[in-house]
């Protein structure tokens, strides 16, 4: 049985994980690090022994990760807050916007043809959300661009 | 996503009230420790649900708790010999046993689980 779509789900994770805990202090990051690579593995392993196949598998690490990206943001949040300049940033915006987008063409990918419209609807609301957020975005920066300093009457 | 309410003062939030019930459960049947996925797998089993708690939930709620000195962790002493990486293992401290077993009567009476013992 191939397990590809299990090690690319489990890869994404762990990405994420890294992603999230950078630049927080060193034992914070290592033990949330080491927590979701050890719940990876007993996940994995016992989905395997009772015969899960790959892409349930794969769906099923997708789907924990997914739904607890808020209490990511929020517990990296409460360690380091996000500095207002990176959160600002009109790169940053855009370049979280591709990456919740590409979360959201992921969860369709792995919802879809299977019994799990959940994640598809999640993952449209995603590339959704991301548009909305790009499109707002680059609207602000246009009008930031065209307005010159000191012709600002309001 | 689980959309959560805030915390009256005082109370167990229904994840942690959950996963401390589940924990001692767990103790009682002389398993002391546990660790994240298995937890998760015992809550799921409770719970008769198909979805397991999802991690960044999970392991935030398992810091908190730690945090009110209800649990205690150590990562496993030595890794396992076929790969498996080292576990974070859990145990229930005795005021962790005390409010579960709170959390048990309160939710058995209707009430919003209390972290602390107060008038009923």
């Amino acid at each position: 049985m191939t397990r590809r779509r299990t090690e690319r789900a489990a890869g994404l994770v762990s990405r994420w994980v890294r992603w999230y805990t950078r630049h927080l202090p060193v034992p914070i990051a290592e033990r949330r690090i080491g927590e979701i690579n050890a719940d990876l593995y007993d996940h994995i392993a016992h989905e395997q022994a009772r015969g899960t196949s790959d892409r349930r598998i794969a769906l099923s690490l997708l789907s924990r990760m997914l739904r607890g990206l808020p209490a990511d943001a929020s517990w990296r949040g409460r360690i380091r807050p996000w500095r207002k300049d990176i959160v600002k940033s009109f790169a940053a915006i855009l370049a979280a916007a591709l990456a919740v987008a590409a979360v959201g063409v992921l969860a369709i990918l792995y919802g879809e043809g299977d019994d799990a419209p959940g994640l598809v609807l999640i993952g449209i609301l995603l590339i959704v959300g991301a548009f909305a957020i790009g499109v707002r975005t680059a609207h602000r920066r246009g009008q930031g661009v065209g307005r010159r300093p000191g012709t600002d009457r309001s | 996503m689980v959309i959560v309410p805030p915390r009256k003062p005082g109370t167990l939030l229904a994840l942690e009230a959950e996963i401390l019930t589940t924990a001692l459960v767990m103790h009682r049947a002389g398993h002391g420790t546990f660790h994240g996925f298995g937890l998760a797998q015992a809550m799921r089993q409770q719970r008769a649900s198909r979805s397991l708690t999802a991690h960044g939930t999970l392991y935030k709620a398992l810091g908190r708790l730690e945090d009110f000195g209800l649990l205690t962790s150590t990562w496993e002493e030595a890794p396992a010999t076929d790969g498996r990486p080292r576990r974070r293992l859990y145990q229930l401290t005795g005021q962790g046993i005390h409010a579960a077993d709170r959390a048990r009567a309160d939710q058995a009476a209707g009430r919003v689980p209390r972290l602390a013992a107060g008038p009923a």
